[in-house]
Order: structure tokens, then sequence, then C-alpha cells
């Protein structure tokens, strides 16, 4: 099956939830690349329903604003933001459940909530608090140790997509993300070519490797190599929808390294 | 009459006639070569064209009633070959691209020797240059630039070494390493070039191609009309630019430059069309040169805080003289990119007309410890119909974060990695006349005060019917109408013999100034 026979089935027999994340990012990525009417007209139709259903108010939001109507959409966009202005922050800055238990939110909320955040500084907010980003993303790098977790690996996933979302124009605070982001990946390199790493991981892991060779974040020249290979695990448009959502993602990225190559 | 030559080519000259005459010279002048009549002049510095490759010539300059007023001898450099473009299958008829085939001359010109542009106008698109050669840009002579934005080469901003240790950085725009289109002419990591003749370079620009919707980034930042990027000894001599994309000249990490008797035009509304834009780069001599500008006519800028804080390297050793400066935003502006600091600039027997501001100053918190503004000297100029002729602003309120409480703040905040300093001023032998907002606006950050201004000799004039305006572009400041002087924020205040007309309210405001003289 490829993954418009399964967004066909998924949309017919599934009812999208918060899990449906990685397909909407994956829905997203592949209307962002796609380079025919008909494939854009499936695509964004597949970001909405699955972004409507499934309540996922990230970085869909803005691809869903720039395509269909602006009106709706900036509703949305204002609505989530206001959430976001007032959902507790702990002492480093970075969402929290409350006050009195500052441990972050859970990556599924934080893989969310970032890269909007980043989007909605750029659309709308003049870019004004970029350095914010900074300081709250600093915070996590010391945790970064092993890089092989699902939750590290979330953490790469969800910086790659905020410096996607920025403007380089405030080079300092791109710059510094960047530092950020090559510096986590080095660590991680040892563990993800010596050993043997979980399906999901591998697959998000390369996703982020390749997405970083095409934002020219990385040398492509010495990483793609890496991340082709962690992206060569079963790929499966099956019943796992986040392994369905990053077979996506990871498609779209191999696909838009390839056609600069 | 002093007599001096400030550059010369296989086929020009570039006199500075002084007669005590600021850009004009005080009277008409006939020109004789060899006592043959040459031209007439009557502007300071003086080009002559049409010469021979390595000959001797005795310039001799007479009054019109044709008393001798003073002579020069000099000879031509040396000339190997000439390569005309027309050979090379440039057309000149302004529909064919002829960019590859004056592309091909450029690229095969042996040193000291000239590429000839002749009468004709050439559609074109990027023409990059070669060291140790001579392009001349003939009289008729224009170089037209295409506005299909995609048909230009991108430079990228910043492209990393394969070990990941060092960055190589081409592109440049507002002071951060990011992508734009090439130059109309670019030179990277060239030296000793000169571009000189009478004709045009015309950047096409206007409202319906790269000045629309000019905030946008699409593909990649606007052009320059001549990007010079760590270049040496280049010279530009005598040619007209015109309609820029964006700045019109920017020497980026470049040294050794000349630029003499040319003429800057941009229309008054077209964005961010400075004319002159040194940017890092050293021991730079603007002479004789006509600024018409829709943005600042000289910026002098160092980049913002990434570059400044990664090269520190600051832009030193300008010469600014007979100029006329018309209609622009700031005569001679300094930042507000000067993350790596301005030094040791001098601007004399210049001519302001129309601008908004004479001398202007833009920095603010965020520019980094090495925006070091220092050894500024502005004396001889005269100045007509400026807004504002003197101006210092640490609070100005550009970049998203401008009018954050960061920034804006007029409480004094830690000195630390992001605080820029302003150091001395001196302005000497200046008359402003017919100005309208101010006669002075100085204010510098609590935390860092201007460390000194001196005034000496300066004459303020205000119009009658002087405008009112804001005197600096910042939170917090009112617009204005014939105001004295105004310095806050200043260690040390100078005042020998300034003398002021017009103005309404009080003479002089000194807040926070901790010392003044007056002499």
């Amino acid at each position: 099956m490829n993954y418009k026979e399964y967004l066909n089935q998924y949309l017919e027999e599934k009812t999208p939830d918060k899990n449906s994340i990685f397909l909407v990012q994956g829905c997203m990525e592949q209307y962002l690349l796609a380079e025919t009417e008909e494939e854009k007209k499936f695509f964004l139709s597949c970001l909405e329903n699955i972004s409507e259903k499934s309540g996922v108010r990230g970085k869909n939001l803005f691809v869903l604003y720039d395509a269909a109507d602006k009106e709706i959409y900036r509703e949305k966009i204002e609505d989530k933001m206001e959430s976001l202005r007032q959902c507790p922050r702990n002492s480093d800055g970075i969402f929290c459940e409350s006050q009195e238990n500052p441990t972050p939110k859970p990556w599924d909320f934080l893989y969310e909530a970032y890269p909007f955040y980043m989007s909605y500084e750029t659309y709308f907010h003049n870019k004004a608090d970029y350095g914010d980003f900074y300081l709250q993303m600093r915070k996590f790098e010391p945790a970064m140790v092993r890089c092989v977790t699902w939750e590290d690996t979330c953490f790469l996933m969800m910086l790659i997509d905020v410096i996607d979302s920025m403007s380089k124009e405030i080079f300092e605070h791109y710059r510094s993300l960047k530092e950020i982001f090559k510096r986590t990946i080095k660590k991680c390199m040892p563990a993800l070519t010596g050993g043997e790493t979980e399906e999901k991981v591998s697959l998000a892991m390369g996703y982020v490797i390749v997405k970083a060779c095409n934002l020219k974040l990385l040398n492509g020249e010495k990483y793609v190599p890496t991340g082709m290979k962690l992206m060569d695990v079963p790929q499966g448009y099956g019943e796992d929808e986040v392994i369905a959502g990053l077979s996506m993602m990871a498609e779209s990225v191999k696909r838009q390294y390839l056609k600069y190559e | 009459m002093d007599i001096r030559m400030i550059m010369k080519t296989a086929r020009s000259v570039s006199v500075e006639l002084y007669d005590g005459g600021i850009y004009y010279t005080k009277k008409k002048y006939d020109i004789f070569l060899n006592g043959e009549k040459w031209q007439n002049t009557d502007t300071v510095v003086t080009t002559l064209y049409g010469l021979k490759p390595d000959s001797r010539y005795k310039i001799t300059v007479a009054g019109e009633d044709g008393r001798e007023e003073g002579s020069l001898n000099i000879t031509t450099e040396y000339e190997f070959v000439t390569l005309n473009v027309r050979d090379f299958g440039a057309k000149g008829d302004g529909v064919s691209d002829d960019t590859s085939f004056i592309q091909a001359a450029i690229s095969s010109c042996p040193r000291d020797s000239r590429v000839l542009i002749p009468r004709g106008t050439y559609k074109v698109t990027s023409l990059f240059l070669k060291s140790d050669i001579n392009i001349e840009l003939a009289k008729g002579a224009v170089l037209k630039a295409d506005t299909e934005r995609f048909h230009f080469p991108i430079l990228p901003g910043l492209i990393e070494s394969y070990d990941e240790m060092d960055e190589y950085n081409l592109g440049s725009w507002e002071g951060n390493p990011l992508d734009m289109f090439a130059g109309i002419i670019s030179g990277i990591e060239v030296s000793n070039v000169k571009i000189y003749g009478q004709g045009t370079v015309d950047g096409s620009a206007d409202f319906d191609n790269w000045w629309k919707n000019e905030k946008d980034m699409v593909g990649a930042f606007r052009p320059r009309m001549l990007f010079l990027n760590h270049c040496d000894n280049i010279k530009v001599q005598g040619i007209f630019f015109h309609n820029s994309p964006a700045w019109t000249i920017h020497p980026y990490f470049s040294s050794n430059l000349v630029f003499c008797s040319l003429k800057v035009e941009n229309p008054a509304q077209s964005p961010n069309t400075n004319g002159i834009v040194p940017d890092s780069s050293e021991y730079v001599e603007i002479c004789g040169t006509r600024f018409s500008s829709g943005d600042d006519c000289v910026a002098v800028k160092s980049g913002k805080i990434y570059m400044g804080r990664k090269y520190k390297t600051p832009c030193r050793e300008l010469h600014i003289y007979q100029c006329l400066m018309e209609n622009g935003h700031g005569a001679v502006t300094i930042g507000s990119e000067m993350a790596g600091g301005v030094i040791d600039l001098l601007v004399e027997k210049c001519r302001f007309n129309n601008t908004d501001r004479g001398l202007r100053i833009k920095t603010r918190r965020g520019r980094g410890k090495d925006a070091v503004v220092d050894q500024i000297t502005f004396r001889d100029i005269e100045m007509d119909q400026v807004l504002a002729p003197f101006t210092a602003n640490a609070f100005y309120y550009c970049d998203p974060d401008g009018k954050t409480e960061f920034v804006q703040s007029r409480e004094s905040r830690p000195v630390n990695e992001g605080t820029p300093e302003l150091k001395t001023f001196c302005f000497e032998n200046i008359t402003a006349n017919n100005c309208h907002v101010s006669a002075t606006y100085f204010e510098g950050l609590p935390e860092r005060k201007i460390e000194q201004v001196t005034m000496r000799n300066i004459t303020v004039n205000f119009a009658e019917d002087a405008k009112c305006d804001l005197p600096i572009m910042s939170e917090g400041v009112e617009p204005c109408s014939k105001k004295g002087v105004f310095m806050k924020n200043v260690a040390h205040l100078i005042f020998d013999n300034v003398k002021m007309f017009g103005h309404e309210g009080e003479v002089m405001e000194t807040p926070d100034v901790d010392r003044v003289d007056l002499i």
C-alpha cells in the first residue's frame, strides 16, 4: 500500500486524534512538496480533514492559513496562541503542567506547541520574541545525552521544525538554535551509527537528519547517507499510525533531497 | 589654486582643483591638456577622459579670463590591449542578453588591459569582475539590468566548511550573512580593478519590480548595483549609477577603495536605495560624487551582532570629501548596523542639500560591545534645507525588537555584551542654513554615555517656514520645529563659537551631560 491509498483508507475507517500528529505533519510536508495541482489538492484535503478531526493545532494551522480560508484559520491560530500564553511555564520558561508542577509538558504537546509558537512569531508578531526560544531550547540540551530514546528524538523533531519556521533575518537567534541542533546531532551520531535503534526512532532520526541537510543545517555529503540508512526500515502504512505518519514524513524529505541532488 | 591628482587610469585622470570651493569651484575654469583646450569645469573634483595610455600630459587650469591658475604633470598608466565587448558578440541593442558576451571579455582580459564597453545599451544580469583589469564604460554605454529576479544568480549567505569548523560568507543583507541575488557587477576576492568612464549602470528598478513588496524575500534578497566582497584596491570613477534595486554600491569587507566623480541617483521614495555603503571596509575614499537617494547617501556600516561578534571588523579610515548629497534620509549616516564598529571617519568640504539629516548616527542596545564609534570628524561642510543637521540616536527603533522595553528604556541598564559605545565626535567650520527641526539632537545611552562631542565654528540658521518632524526615530520623542541644541547622556560637551538663529524655545538643553565647556 502507498501513502495515498493509506490516507484514503484511514479517513474512511479511522477517527483521527492527537496520535495523528505525525500524519498531520506528513500530509503537510507532502502538500508543500506537491508539484501537480491534483497532488496539492489531495494532500490539502487530507490535511484539512485530519487536522479538523484530530484537533492537532500546530504548524499545520499556518499551512492551512496560507492555502485555505484565512479568516477561519486566523481565528484558530489566535485561539491557540492565547492558550499558549495562558499555559504555565516553569523557571526555565518551558511550558509545564502547572505552577506547582514544573515538569515540562509531554512531548506530543511540545512537538505541536513550539513550531506553532515560532510560526506565530514569524507570521504575526514580527519575530519580536525569537530570543525566548534560545533560552528554552538550551535548557533541553543537557538532557540530550544518548539521543536514541523516543523523547530525545521528539526534541530534535521539534527543534528542526522550529528552525524551519524561523526567518534568518534575526540571524543571531537562528544561528544559536542551529548550534544547539548540531551539537545534539553530533552527540547522537555514535549511537545512531553504532547500534540498533527502535524502528520509530530510526525512522524519525533519519527524517530529522535528511531534513536538516535539506535546510543546509548539516552537510548533505557527510550526513545524508546516515539519514537515508536510518530511514531504510520497513515503512508501514498499516495499523500503527505513528509509523505511517513518520513514513510519509521520511518520504517527503527523501523526495526533497533527491530533487536537488 | 591647489591642483592634486586623485586617481588615474590609462585613459582618464581625476584631479582636485581646490580654490576654496565645496563641490563646486568658486568660478568656472578652462582645462588645457598639453596646451590644447580640453573642457571646462565648475566642480572641484574634475575628471578628464579620452586620454591615451602611457602618455605625458600637462594639465593647465585657467580662469575664464585666460589667466593660468595652476598646472599639473601626469603620465597615464600603461595599457596592454583593449578587448571590445562587441568583438565578443555583445549586441548592445537593449534587447538581447549580453551578459555572457561581456563576461567572456572580462574573463579573457589579460593583466593591465581594458575591457571596453562602447556606446549602446547592454541588457545584463550579473557580471563578475576579475583581478588586474580595467573596465571602461564609454560615453553612451548603458549596462541595463534585467528585472526578472530568477534570471540572477544567488550568492548564498553562508556555506559551512567540510570540516564544520569554519564558514564562507558570500551574500549579505542588512548586516546579516543571507542569500542575495548577485550584484549587477560583483567582485568576489578580486584586486587591482578600475571601473571608469562616462557610461551608465541602470538597475532598472521600479515599483512594479524590485521595489514592490520590498520587505518580502522572494528567492533571495535584492541585489546591489556594485557588490565588492573581500576586494582590494578597487577604483570606480565617473560612472552614473541609477535605479538601484537596493543599496547601490556596497563594498563589503574590502579595502583600499576609491569612488571618485560618480553620480548616484535613486528616486526619493525608492526603498533602501542607499548610495554608497562601506561595510566593514577600510581605507575608503569617496570624493567628487553626487548623491540623490531614497535612503541615506553614504551609510557607514559594519554588520549586525552575529557578523560584528564573529569577525570584529570595523569600518575604518574613511575619507569623504568634495561630495554633494541631495535628497536622502541622511547625508552621511553611521549605522544602524555597526556591530563591528566605525573608527576614523573624516567628512570634509561637502554640501548637504535637502537631506533629512546631515550627520546621522543610529545605534541601539543589542548591537554588541564591539559596536564602537570613535574619531568621527566633520569639517568645512555647508548644509541647506537639512531638517536636522546633527543627530545621534542610541534608541533607534530598528529590527523586530526595536520597540521593546529592552531597546527603548531610558533607565540605565547594566553594561553588558550587547552595549554599543559612542566615543568622540568633532564638528568644525560648518554652516547649516534653512534648518527645520532641531539644531542638534544627540541622545546617548544612560549606562554608557557619548564620550565627547566638540562643536567649533558652527552656525545654524532656521528656515522661517520650518517643518515639524521627528528629530530622531525613537519611541517617546515628539516631533518638533526650530528646536535648539539638545544633548542628552553625553560625558563631555565642548562648544566653541557655536551660533544659532531663528530657534524657538530653549537655546540649549543638556540633561545628563556631565561636563559642558562653553568657549
